[in-house]
Parts: C-alpha cells; structure tokens; sequence
C-alpha cells in the first residue's frame, strides 16, 4: 500500500537505507525535496552521482582523495616525522579538530576482529610497514579504539613496529573527558584514569 | 533501608495479569504445590539480575502461547523510589526510571536479590560452570565494573579462539590478544581475589552455624595461576607476569586442541568439610548445608558491602531437612536483610523468628495478600 506515487516512494525507500534515517525522516526528506529549486536539486545529483568516480582513497595513506594523494599528504607544512594510526578515514578529522596534531596519518581500514573473519591480511598494514620504512618517522601514534579489538590491534601493531624499525611507538592516553565533574565519571573510564594516572611535579 | 514495594506481572510463567504489593521485613508466599510460589520469587529475581535462578532459556519464563512477558517493580527507598521495567521477548527492553537503558550493566544491581533455592546443590556438587555462573553474576552486581571486564575478557576469549582454529594461526595476532585477555584478566582475578577473601571469613561463621562449632567450612579456590611461594603477596604485575607465562606454558596444547586453556574462564572453587572436599566425600545432606552456608555467607557481604541498594533474600524449599535449632538459626540470619521472601506450603510449620510482616496467599497465579501473618505481632 503506497502512500505515494512511485517515484518519491523510490526515493523514500533510497534515503531510509541511510544511516540514522528511518522512514519517517526519508519522507520528509523526500517531501523537502520536491520544494526545491531544480538547479538545486541538480546539483546535489550531479554530487551524488559523481561521488564514486571523484572521491577514492589516498594512494599513500588511505584517507579520503581526490587526487592520487589526499590534502594531508600533499601539504608541506606537515611533520613527516610523525604518523597517526586510525582505523578508518572517518576519524581523521577529529583528530584533526584538536588541532594537535600536525604529522601525517595512515588508515588501516579497520581493525584485528577474529570474529568477523577481519585479519593482519585484510587491513593495510603491510602498507604501513613499506611508508615506515620511506619515510623519516621518529613516531608512530596508535590511535586504534580502546575497545577489546582495538587494544589487540594497537598490541599487535606496537610489537610488529618495535621488532622492525628503530622509532618511538606511542598509545593515545585514555582517562576521564576533559573539563568534566569527577563526580559523574563512570566506573570504567575511572578504572583507566587511574591505572594511567602521572606523577605531578 | 529499601524494599521491594510492589510487582507488576503479565504473562509470566503462569500470571497472566497481577498487581501486588509487599511489606518491608518478612514476606510469606504461601500456598500449595504448583500454584506460583517460586514463579513470583523467580520474577523478583529476575528484576534484579535479568536471570533465573531456575533456567537458563528466559522463553520459559514466557506464558505458555504468549510471545513476551513484562515485568514492572518498584524499590521503595527512604525519600525517593525507584521503577524498574522490564519486557522481554523475541526482543528485550529495559527502563529504569522511566528512562530506556541499553545495556544489562547499567539496569542490574539495583536491588540485591540472593536466592536460597534447591538447585544450590549444584554450587557444591555440580560442575565448575555453575560455580563460575554464581561467581560472575554475585560480582558483576558487587563490583560495578565487573561485568564490562567480563564482556571484554569473553570477546577477547572467543577472538583468541577464532585466531586458534584457522588453517594457519597468525601467532603474532594470537599473542596481541594474550595482552588484551591478560590486561582484563588480570582485574577480573583482583576482584575475584578481593571477593573470596571477605566470602571465607563469613563462610566460616555461616558453616558453624550449621554444621556446630569448628565445622571448618572452608574454601578451596583454584585460580589459573598458582605459585608455589604463594600468591598473597603479588602485586597486579606479578599476576600479569604469570599470565603471560601461563600463555607461553600453554601454547603447545592451544595451538594444537585450537583453544585457550588457560585463564579466569577456568577458575573453580570447592567446599570442604573438615578439610575433605565436599563434592566427593559429602552426603547429600551435608552438600545442602554447606550450599545453604555459602549462600548465607553471600548475603553477609552483600549486607556488609554497604551498598544503597536494599538486600532481599528469596527462600525457596531449602529448610525442609534443617532440625529445629538449625532452622531457629538459620531465620535469625535470614532477618538481617532488608526483606524477605520465605515460600511455604502451609503456615503452620513456620517457626516463631518468622515474625511475618505480610502474608501473601497464592492460588493458581493470583496473590491475596493477607494483613500480617502467623503469630506475628507487628
């Protein structure tokens, strides 16, 4: 039983296959749509359907290009002594947002998940190894999740590292959000704090 | 303290629609066989653990030919009450407060329910997963973050595993997740360690309870990594230490039965009787005391850990073989919880400790409640 004709019905079905979009949202989507001015609308499809053909990933550390190389790899200003492990693209603009971190990054395009058939094979690491090597890195930075699979990748991928080159193999720290009350810190989260607390001078 | 105020159920185990209220102190479930004694302790059970004390498959919980059961529970504390909801089915849903909740951590422990049933032999005569299942849910509701390192620690277990049994191991990936299971395993066995310490003391006073003086109730605990210098003075390096060895030891078996032998999801306990093992030498009588010590001791730390959260014992069919003066101790212990639940088939045979607050009278999934029970004198 459509509610619609068969065009927006279409389109309806299209957008709620978008993450976080339900059918109630992909109707109103679509319904705005209609409103719109043509030249609009014909632009946003033209973006659509050249999005595959335009963005890929960099060909040296997997974020998303439009090049061959990404904006981050062929920026001079970068320090190529620095390397940031992610597990995917998606993450490189919040470490960029901290506006911390000024070194080159590589994408492994997921993490060790035994349980999903996801193994060393299937992630570029091999990749990692060969930039490494080329590159004059003094530090890589692992920034996997500190999840169960993340911690076995960042474990896997310290001890690989500090068997094969001579650099400095750093963990992003974890602990209690910044700017916070202690009081509403939850227990696991504490637990880190604690086990990574410093000494104070 | 809190109590438990009032039940809501639909369509569990054979309520199909009931409303009742509790008093704090002793309540008395009374009726006879088959009527809904135990499924309406089972229900308060499950409110503060999401298991059964009776079954592990919760579609039994469900009415016979229905799809799904709610459950709605409200903790009555000094100033404040607490709502807890629960619909479990082919999907479960859980509301605390009148808020969702998403994960099973963050809904339990809100009351401390500890169940005295008869399926607690299994504690001292039954395999090592039932004492394991005591173990993991007593502490996940103890120590707040115990059940998320046991989460990590099982997904760690099961991927370690996975890496084990493909056609050629990557032992570079298996030794990456060894650090992961070492560094959850290592906390889980600290709380572990923590808990028994306190659990053998009151074990030990629990047991002469019942068994009369110097019955020495002890506990033999069998941790995955021993010492022969001993293990009491070992900083949380050292246990991490002997893991990793442990993992080195156990390699060769890993690799070739394709699983981990080694670690927390291996530890075991037993009970002894003046130093002799329970589970071989003890007669059936002695194994139902000695649960009945460990559940009793249980209690106390509950009691004990000082928690807001209100302590409620279940009692289920476990006093039937006690002689008099082991049942007169047995209730008195039983009256230092914030309430209880005591089923009974008639209330004739209820000694005088059992001061009732409320009796309930079951009758073929309804409750009654009558206004204060036995001889009781509030």
């Amino acid at each position: 039983m459509d509610r619609y004709p068969k065009t927006i019905e279409d389109l309806v079905h299209s957008l709620s296959a978008l993450p976080g979009i339900g059918r109630r949202t992909a109707e109103r989507l679509a319904i705005a749509l209609l409103d719109w001015d043509p030249a609009h609308l014909h632009h946003l499809g033209g973006l659509i359907a050249t999005l595959v053909d335009r963005v890929r990933p960099c060909d040296a550390c997997g974020n998303f290009a439009e090049t061959a190389l990404c904006r981050i790899c062929t920026n001079a200003n970068r320090d190529t002594n620095q390397l940031c492990i992610v597990e995917t693209a998606r993450q490189i603009p919040v470490i960029e947002n901290c506006g911390r971190f000024f070194g080159l990054y590589h994408v492994l395009g997921g993490r060790l998940s035994p349980l999903d058939s996801v193994d060393v094979a299937n992630l570029s690491i091999t990749s990692l190894y060969d930039r490494v090597a080329a590159l004059n890195i003094s530090e890589v930075i692992i920034s996997t999740s500190p999840d169960v699979e993340g911690e076995a990748t960042a474990t896997y991928l310290a001890s690989e590292l500090n068997e094969r080159f001579d650099i400095v193999v750093t963990r992003i720290a974890l602990g209690v959000p910044l700017g916070s009350d202690l009081t509403f810190a939850d227990a696991a989260t504490m637990g880190l704090a604690i086990d990574s607390r410093r000494k104070v001078h | 303290m809190g109590y438990i105020e009032d039940i809501a159920l639909v369509d569990f185990r054979n309520y199909r629609d009931l409303h009742t209220s509790f008093a704090p102190g002793v309540n008395i479930v009374v009726g006879p066989n088959g009527q809904g004694k135990t499924s309406l302790l089972e229900a308060i059970y499950f409110a503060s653990v999401l298991r059964s004390f009776r079954c592990r498959r919760l579609r039994n919980l469900v009415h016979w030919g229905q799809r799904r059961f709610l459950l709605r529970a409200r903790i009555r504390e000094v100033t404040t009450t607490r709502s807890l909801e629960v619909e479990s089915g082919d999907t479960r849903r859980l509301i605390l407060n009148g808020s969702r909740v998403a994960k099973a951590s963050d809904f339990i422990g809100q009351v401390f329910c500890i169940a005295f049933v008869p399926e607690d032999i299994g504690l001292v005569k039954g395999s090592a997963s039932n004492r394991r299942r005591y173990l993991d849910s007593t502490l996940s509701r103890l120590y707040p973050p115990y059940l998320l390192l046991l989460q990590d620690y099982q997904k760690a277990l099961r991927s370690r595993n996975a890496l084990l049994r493909r056609d050629a191991p990557d032992r570079a990936a298996v030794a990456a997740y060894d650090a992961v299971l070492t560094a959850a395993g290592v906390k889980l066995l600290a709380l572990r360690r923590r808990f028994f310490h306190t659990l053998t003391d009151r074990l030990a006073v629990a047991g002469d309870l019942l068994f009369g003086d110097n019955a020495a109730v002890t506990l033999n605990v069998e941790y995955a990594f021993t010492s022969e210098t001993g293990t009491d003075s070992w900083s949380s390096a050292d246990w991490a230490a002997a893991y990793l060895s442990g993992f080195r030891d156990s390699a060769d078996r890993d690799y070739r039965y394709r699983m981990t032998h080694v670690g927390p999801h291996r530890d075991d306990f037993q009970l002894l009787l003046r130093d002799r093992l329970l589970q071989l030498y003890g007669s059936e009588g002695q194994c139902r005391l000695a649960a009945l010590a460990l559940k009793m001791a249980t209690g106390e730390v509950f009691l004990e850990a000082g928690k807001k959260q209100p302590v409620v014992f279940l009692v289920d069919d476990v006093t039937g073989e006690l002689d008099p003066e082991r049942r007169r101790v047995f209730f008195a212990s039983l009256t230092r919880a914030n309430q209880v639940f005591f089923a009974a088939t008639d209330l004739t045979a209820l000694p005088a400790e059992m001061a009732a607050a409320a009796t309930h009278f079951i009758d073929n999934g309804t409750v009654r409640r009558g206004a204060s029970g036995g001889e009781s004198n509030e």
